[in-house]
């Protein structure tokens, strides 16, 4: 009985193979059909997942969420490989105090739907914000909006706001009135008919379930046809698995997989910044740690290039040195002088924590307390980095540190350094790429959710209170390269390294990926998923 | 209705009591909350709140509310047949979870019966005669020591990389047009390799307790009796045996029946199923409190329901049941 019954499971599977295998072949031979009808002839399938309808309410607001919203959406301005350049604002000026500014929209814009977008638009969209805040759109500093004429939008700002263009003009969408004027409750409001923005691209169609989107090109799109007809993001559990099967063009690639992309492969690599931080935290109430001397001898005592060849996968092609002044290498704020201000230096590293009152007297290799017992640590920190603890471990060790692990999951982690139940942490976080001022742990960000320690010197915090005010770039670099300083001389952490990201992808004629500059799209997404790439570089009108 | 029936009732709706509350307060316990979880430190990109947003944002959801009135107007809206609205999905609770249901409980459901089925074949096959079952346990043992996700992961290897016959991931082709039978066909083809996971990890512990359970029924006189009587071999072995021991098998049946569903999430993590597994894992991650509600809620019917199911199975196989 049992030999029949595999054998009809065996006739069933193949079939149903078979079947499919024949559906597909039909299916790959309509599209170029489909193809042929639409002027662009390039289409692109990226890695999918679900990340919101792509509305500005309603989109997940983490990074690849933004990414989806902005391919229907427009801001005012823009970020290329350069920096900032114009978008729906042909041009604009600042008041002298830097707290006004105005914006003169392109003519012969139009909405998806044919009407006209106007200043009216733009007024109410900063106005509808205000009303009904997002997550990702900072609306605080906003006092007002005028549209004198139907070109020109005027925001007015409680105080010269720094990051202006990255987090306001250069992020939030314009959106239409005539669409959102009647919806009292936008984040509710979920049916796809809303999606429709000035954008390159209109959403064709959004599976929820499978995280699977369909984008088509918005041909009367006012810098011109975008050069990709289609885009769809499909699902791929395994982004390297589904590029080298053929179901994406595109595919983030853990470091330690480079080898299989480099030399002959039909795949071409790019890499670019995380814009992330590994980081060593100290618990600054303790009576160990709140000595600087003992902070900067743990600097000493870590030696992060070994660190990196030891716990990172891919060695030093998978991540940069963190710098004491904790702004990244790829930034183009950081001061290259502070980097090497902690050399690894066994012995200065014993004599600074000597200075701070740790040392090892009854010569059994561990550190005493002043009490004369010897000192025992706990470092905290997640799954995801216990080989960087093992590593941090054996390094602290060696200068007489003794250090256990403790490994917790994320969420636990995080509220425990937040509630300073810790010694040592080792915790990590992105957003590096964003304007310095409102990076967690270097700007000032009042209120913030999430704060990791920041330099207590006065000195310090009256440069980071500047910094969000200036809006002259030379007075900003000299702000922040004064704060990397002092950053680097009181270390309230250590950072350790910054992961270098690298995305495989098949060579398609007329595709240029690359990563934007200022830190990535919008408030600093370092992604190449930026939406020129598809309208196509050369179709921008500066 | 017996009287044993209405007593199981009336426990049952005590434990939906209990369970309603559970599902309330456990969420919150957890470190964290829904609206810091947008500033994660986990994400690449944490975005920074200012004071003024958080407020907004918990003001919208309700979350500044004691947790007593959320209570209150969590219980209405149940009333109501209202879940509530997802925050980290941002879609009506109730909507996204009736979505993903049905790919869970089809695939996780239709694994369960195949490898109670094969169970039960190989059992009647082997335990009514001497030799040759190792055939059956030494494949058992190996695909049941294998965690599900490796054996999923060697199988997408396998299958889908280096010979790629099946699809990588997902439940059925995205952005196809297919109707009828392809469309099936397109499901099928999709489920094969979950499908074949869920079967290889279900297939041993079922077979185990039809194995135990077909020995002890084996050697009762009554069996003994029937061979003595003559009776062809066939039907001792499907009215005397099997009939008698399958009432631990079905107990088995539903307790398995109702953990299924939290048994498939990492199969449809590793195949991007869009299941109710990989959605509770992500509601987790998220402290997405009103989704995790519902998917608790929804999984805690499935189980009142399944034993439900298991008890009025009883009262058919086995009359005794209903006099107790």
């Amino acid at each position: 009985m049992t030999p029949r019954i595999s054998r009809c499971v065996c006739a069933a599977l193949f079939t149903i193979l078979l079947l499919n295998a024949c559906g597909q072949k039909e299916q790959a031979s309509n599209a170029p059909q489909q193809k042929t009808d639409a002027a662009p002839a390039a289409a692109l399938r990226l890695p999918g997942g679900d990340w919101g309808l792509p509305t500005p309410f309603t989109f997940y607001p983490r990074g690849p969420g933004y990414l989806h919203m902005s391919l229907v959406y427009d801001t005012l301005v823009w970020k290329d490989r350069g920096g900032f350049i114009p978008w729906l604002a042909e041009s604009w000026e600042a008041s002298p105090d830097g707290a006004t500014w105005t914006f003169h929209l392109r003519k012969g814009v139009r909405w998806q739907d044919g009407r006209p977008l106007t200043a009216a638009d733009a007024k109410f969209s900063f106005e509808y914000f205000k009303r009904f805040p997002m997550e990702w759109f900072p609306m605080e500093k906003i006092t007002g909006v005028d549209a004198p004429n139907d070109a020109t939008v005027v925001i007015h700002l409680e105080s010269p706001y720094a990051p202006f263009f990255g987090h306001i003009a250069g992020s939030i969408p314009i959106i239409p009135e005539h669409v959102w004027k009647d919806v009292a409750n936008p984040r509710e409001t979920t049916d796809a008919e809303r999606v429709m923005g000035s954008g390159p691209y209109r959403l064709a169609s959004y599976d929820k379930a499978q995280g699977a989107y369909a984008y088509e090109a918005n041909p009367d799109y006012f810098m011109g046809a975008p050069a990709v007809g289609q885009i769809r993001f499909v699902p791929a559990a395994d982004q390297v698995a589904a590029l080298q099967r053929g179901d994406v063009d595109l595919a983030t690639v853990p470091a330690s997989l480079l080898p299989q992309f480099q030399g002959d492969s039909p795949f071409r690599l790019i890499s670019g910044p995380s814009y992330w931080v590994l980081t060593l935290q100290f618990n600054r109430s303790e009576a160990s740690f709140s000595d600087v001397a003992a902070r900067q001898a743990l600097a000493h005592a870590l030696d992060l290039k070994a660190l990196i060849e030891q716990a990172v996968p891919g060695g030093p092609q998978g991540a940069k040195p963190g710098s004491p002044g904790f702004l990244p290498p790829d930034s183009k704020w950081f001061d290259a002088e502070v980097e090497d201000a902690y050399p690894f230096d066994l012995d200065k590293a014993r004599t600074l924590l000597q200075s701070a009152g740790l040392s090892d007297r009854d010569g059994d290799g561990i550190c005493d307390g002043p009490d004369g017992a010897p000192l025992h640590f706990t470092l905290i920190t997640a799954s995801t980095y216990l080989r960087e603890a093992e590593a941090v471990k054996l390094m602290l060790h060696g200068v007489g540190l003794d250090v256990e692990i403790r490994s917790l999951d994320v969420k636990t982690l995080d509220s425990m350094v937040r509630d300073g139940h810790f010694d040592l942490a080792l915790t990590g976080h992105g957003g590096l790429g964003g304007d310095p001022a409102t990076i967690i742990g270097f700007g000032t960000v009042r209120d913030a959710m999430l704060s990791t320690a920041t330099p207590t010197n006065p000195d310090y915090v009256a440069a980071a209170e500047r910094l969000i005010e200036t809006v002259d770039p030379g007075e900003r670099m000299a702000l922040c390269k004064t704060m990397q300083r002092l950053y680097a001389e009181e270390v309230p952490v250590i950072p350790l390294y910054y992961p270098i990201t690298f995305m495989a992808h098949r060579a398609t004629p007329g595709i240029d990926w690359f990563y934007t500059a200022e830190g990535g799209v919008s408030i600093g997404i370092p992604s190449p998923l930026n939406k020129l790439v598809f309208i196509g570089e050369d179709k921008v009108k500066h | 209705m017996s009287g044993y029936l209405l007593r199981r009732t009336a426990s049952y709706l005590l434990v939906l009591a209990a369970a309603l509350a559970i599902n309330f307060f456990l969420p919150r316990v957890i470190p964290g909350n829904p609206v810091e979880e947008a500033s994660s430190a986990s994400g690449s990109l944490p975005v920074q709140l200012d004071r003024q947003t958080v407020d907004a944002i918990r003001k919208h959801y309700g979350l500044d509310r004691p947790v007593a009135a959320q209570f209150g107007s969590y219980l209405a809206g149940l009333a109501r047949g209202d879940l509530g609205w997802s925050i980290g999905y941002k879609a009506p609770v109730g909507r996204l979870i009736l979505e993903r249901l049905p790919w869970t409980l089809v695939p996780a459901m239709g694994a369960l019966m195949a490898s109670f089925a094969l169970a039960v074949l190989f059992g009647i096959r082997y335990c009514t005669r001497d030799g040759g079952e190792w055939r059956v346990l030494l494949p058992g043992v190996l695909l049941e020591s294998a965690p599900p996700f490796v054996l999923g992961g060697l199988l997408l290897v396998l299958l889908s990389v280096k010979i790629p016959i099946f699809p990588l991931s997902g439940a059925y082709s995205a952005f196809s047009d297919l109707t009828g039978l392809r469309s099936a066909i397109d499901v099928a083809h999709h489920a094969a390799l979950p499908f074949l996971v869920l079967v290889a990890s279900n297939f041993f512990s079922a077979y185990l307790v039809v194995r135990s359970s077909l020995l002890l029924v084996r050697n009762e006189p009554y069996v003994l009796m029937a061979e003595i009587k003559g009776l062809p071999e066939s039907v001792i072995r499907r009215r005397y045996i099997l009939r008698n021991a399958l009432l631990p098998v079905a107990t088995f049946f539903g307790t398995r029946l109702a953990t299924s569903t939290g048994r498939a999430i990492l199969v449809e993590v590793v195949f991007a199923y869009p299941g109710i597994g990989r959605l509770s894992y992500e509601a987790v991650l998220s402290h997405d409190y009103p989704l995790l509600q519902g998917i608790f809620l929804a999984f805690t019917l499935w189980i009142l329901l399944v034993n439900f199911c298991a008890d009025c199975l009883y009262m058919s196989l086995d009359p005794r049941v209903r006099e107790v």
